[in-house]
């Protein structure tokens, strides 16, 4: 196999796919290293066609696993842990990580082909112009190097090949974008949403924005694409190709061009740096089956291994130029871990007419976008949150083993239409602190001779004052909404709340103007090397609330043609 | 009715055999009896939860845990799923099961009358969500649940399940919903 490439992109999820789709249409010759194993679109790891009783053990994954410590932190999440789609996450037994014991950080990770963009939650909601502003507004972290109007046309190109179905609300904090058929609100969602409306005019009750077809174009079809059928199994591989992943849409985009290898199975160890010329000259990698070492030559290497991975192996590429990581001379390589933080979760009746029904599985929530970016009198904190809603069906009495009552009578009062309900789970942004940090173990490594990563990162004083205000503002907004029996349970101040439960893990290289307080260059360049660039969740300097990966995309796809241009002009 | 069974998963078939009991006494029981080893379970054992999944869930004008083959997936899921402390926990509240109804009626529970049975299954039931924190009340709620999950999990529990939905409705009336599961799509 010839070994040289014009770019090399490290990692096949959501931004790795898409750098390997911008590369390969502009005529250079592509490699996509994965570390994990190959999944074939449509093929016997997809799940969705399985009915509940045909799924493995009724879904329950083998207590064994448990039992020898296999997949601690997906056990911890309980609804993701599930022999539908197991076989799509990290078991950390084998990859394991290392955090304080008393701040257990929880990465949830995807090594296959396609990564995490097999399993994610496919809402994709573009950051505002605040957002973009936040950090320079209130000092905390990195100031952004680039705004809402540099990824304004990136977030529209994405958007348009992804396919996203949403409504265009016309909201400044959640800028509308090139959309296909919304999903429809429920009649109890509708209810909510309009009484929201008369009440204020800063807070909305919105349906989600889904990377599941509604409208498919021509384009999307082309490439075996078809419209979502409301089954909700998408995290199990979708066979219709209706929700956007790697599997579905770059990857054979970006194959259709001839122009693209992809290795399975690779764990890249370091990104070689040449001292002479100052470049990334390509990647060291570790076989995962045989262990042993190869090197690929690119004249461009794109990271987009997600945001820990992308950390880890750029901390452990060092050379005498950078003994402490590659491109790390402001020695921020690691810092300022983001994420968000749900420490509030709210539940309430929606008494509407009770004649009303649903059918189908919505592949979407609702969604209440953040309100908060201006301080107002009430907050004690900065930044804000929005919540993750939903009363997509009416509730019908379930089967509880888990209250007394057998036979006849406990039996008929199972599968009765009940109220339909309402859910809210506040998602906060977390501020970049410098302290949450990532390094590597001094002694822990894997099975590869890789060290393992170490992630010291917790939520703070803010966090817990912005969940103590999300609890009174989402009663305020439920008791605004028409609902009753209005229950919010907030997370105590005393009970830990783990970073990384979220799954949006980011920063660690982050983007800044300065090359002394920042990894990359509002390209994603690195200041240190100009042909190395970062565009997964590492380059993040803020977390927002937004669900972050529509704007991940974003900055690949701008990050890619700058790149392509300076590769075209030999300027790389 | 007595059952000579064979593993169940991979042929759904029952084969009927020869009673082992008088045929009044199993009319007055009206227990199924089994009476070879299942693939985890001996015989006395996939009899006796066989009987419980059964009060449990009994047949109405839904079906019952007999016609979800509950125990039969149990007996399954306790090679293919359950790890060895499982496993002992179930034989040993079975045990345990046999030994208190004996203790309590003074005679085995495979003699009681259906009544019987069912009373004395709710007695634990009740306590077993009340106060009991024995190990025997943890074992028979963990026992409950799978029959629980594996029953509502089953096809013939979901008569409106849909696989694939083909959309989705936020607003119907009762009869439009009707109309689509006829259909069986959107």
């Amino acid at each position: 196999m010839n070994n040289d490439y014009d770019v090399i992109v490290v990692g096949s999820g959501i931004t790795g796919g898409w750098a390997a789709k911008e590369f390969c249409e502009r005529g250079f010759k592509t490699l996509v290293v994965e570390r994990g194993r190959n999944v074939d679109h449509r093929g016997p790891e997809y799940k969705d066609f399985k009915a509940p009783w045909d799924l493995q053990n009724r879904g329950m994954p083998n207590e064994s696993l448990a039992e020898d410590g296999h997949y601690a932190t997906l056990r911890k999440k309980g609804h993701l842990y599930k022999t539908d789609a197991l076989h799509f996450f990290v078991d950390d037994k084998k990859h394991p990580y290392s955090f304080p014991e008393d701040k257990p950080f929880m990465w949830t990770r995807g090594y296959q082909l396609g990564g995490r963009s097999l399993t994610w939650g496919r809402q994709v909601l573009r950051w505002s112009p605040m957002d973009f502003q936040a950090n320079a507004k209130d000092g905390h972290g990195i100031e952004w190097p680039i705004g809402y109007e540099d990824l304004a046309p990136w977030y529209s190109y994405v958007e348009k090949f992804i396919g996203v179905s949403a409504n265009k609300d016309g909201l400044k904090t959640l800028p509308d974008g090139e959309f296909q058929t919304p999903w429809e609100m429920s009649y109890a969602e509708k209810y909510i949403s309009n009484n929201i409306a008369k009440k204020y005019t800063d807070r909305h009750l919105i349906i989600g924005r889904a990377a599941n077809l509604t409208s498919p174009s021509q384009d999307q079809i082309a490439l075996g694409r078809g419209k979502c059928l409301a089954r909700s199994y998408c995290r199990r591989g979708c066979s219709f190709g209706a929700y956007f992943s790697s599997q579905s849409a770059t990857l054979p985009a970006a194959n259709n061009t001839g122009n693209l290898t992809v290795i399975t199975d690779s764990i890249v160890e370091r990104i070689d740096y040449d001292d002479e010329s100052k470049k990334v000259s390509g990647v060291t990698v570790i076989d995962a089956n045989t262990k042993e070492r190869r090197q690929y030559k690119s004249r461009v290497v794109f990271m987009c291994a997600s945001a820990l991975g992308t950390v880890q192996i750029m901390l452990n590429s060092t050379s005498k130029t950078f003994p402490n990581g590659i491109a790390n001379s402001s020695g921020m390589l690691g810092h300022y871990i983001l994420g968000h933080v749900t420490g509030v979760v709210a539940d309430a009746d929606v008494p509407v007419s009770e004649d009303k029904f649903a059918f189908g599985r919505r592949p979407i929530a609702t969604y209440i976008p953040n309100y908060r970016h201006e301080k107002q009198a009430d907050a004690n904190f900065d930044r804000g949150f929005g919540f993750q809603t939903t009363a997509q069906n009416r509730t019908f009495s379930r089967p509880s083993a888990k209250e007394k009552g057998i036979g006849i009578i406990a039996k008929q009062s199972v599968g009765q239409p009940g109220p339909w309900r309402f859910r809210a789970f506040m998602y906060g942004e977390v501020l970049p602190y410098y302290d949450n940090v990532a390094t590597l173990h001094p002694v822990k490594k894997d099975d590869w001779g890789m060290p393992l990563l170490h992630i010291d990162a917790e939520i703070k004083a803010n966090e817990r004052k912005m969940i103590k205000q999300a609890a009174k503002d989402i009663h305020e907004i439920l008791e605004a909404g028409g609902c009753t029996n209005i229950k919010v349970k907030a997370t105590p101040e005393n009970k830990h709340i783990p970073m990384g439960k979220q799954v949006h893990e980011m920063g660690g290289a982050c983007m800044g103007n300065n090359p002394e307080s920042s990894v990359l260059n509002g390209w994603g360049q690195a200041h240190d090397i100009p042909n190395l660039f970062v565009t997964d969740g590492a380059c993040m300097a803020s977390s927002a609330t937004q669900n972050p990966s529509l704007t991940y995309m974003a900055i690949t796809t701008r990050a890619a043609d700058y790149a392509a241009k300076l590769l075209k002009n030999n300027v790389i | 009715m007595e059952i000579n069974r064979r593993i169940f998963l991979g042929s759904m078939l029952y084969i009927v055999s020869a009673s082992v009991l008088p045929s009044e006494l199993k009319k007055s029981l009206n227990l199924t009896v089994f009476k070879s080893d299942a693939t985890f379970f001996e015989a006395d054992q996939f009899t006796l939860l066989y009987d419980i999944a059964d009060i449990m869930i009994p047949r109405t004008d839904t079906p019952g845990s007999m016609d979800t083959h509950a125990i039969q997936v149990l007996d399954e899921l306790m090679i293919s799923w359950a790890a060895t402390s499982t496993q002992q926990q179930f034989n040993q509240f079975l045990s345990e099961f046999l030994l208190r109804a004996k203790s309590t009626f003074n005679t085995s529970y495979f003699l009681l009358g259906r009544e019987k049975r069912q009373s004395f299954l709710e007695l634990i039931d009740e306590r077993a969500f009340d106060k009991d924190k024995s190990d025997f009340a943890i074992a028979y709620k963990r026992l409950k649940a799978l029959i629980f999950h594996i029953h509502y999990s089953s096809e013939s529990a979901n008569p409106n399940f849909f696989l694939v939905p083909g959309g989705y409705r936020g607003s119907l009336t009762q009869d439009e919903l009707n109309v689509i599961y006829e259909r069986k799509y959107l």
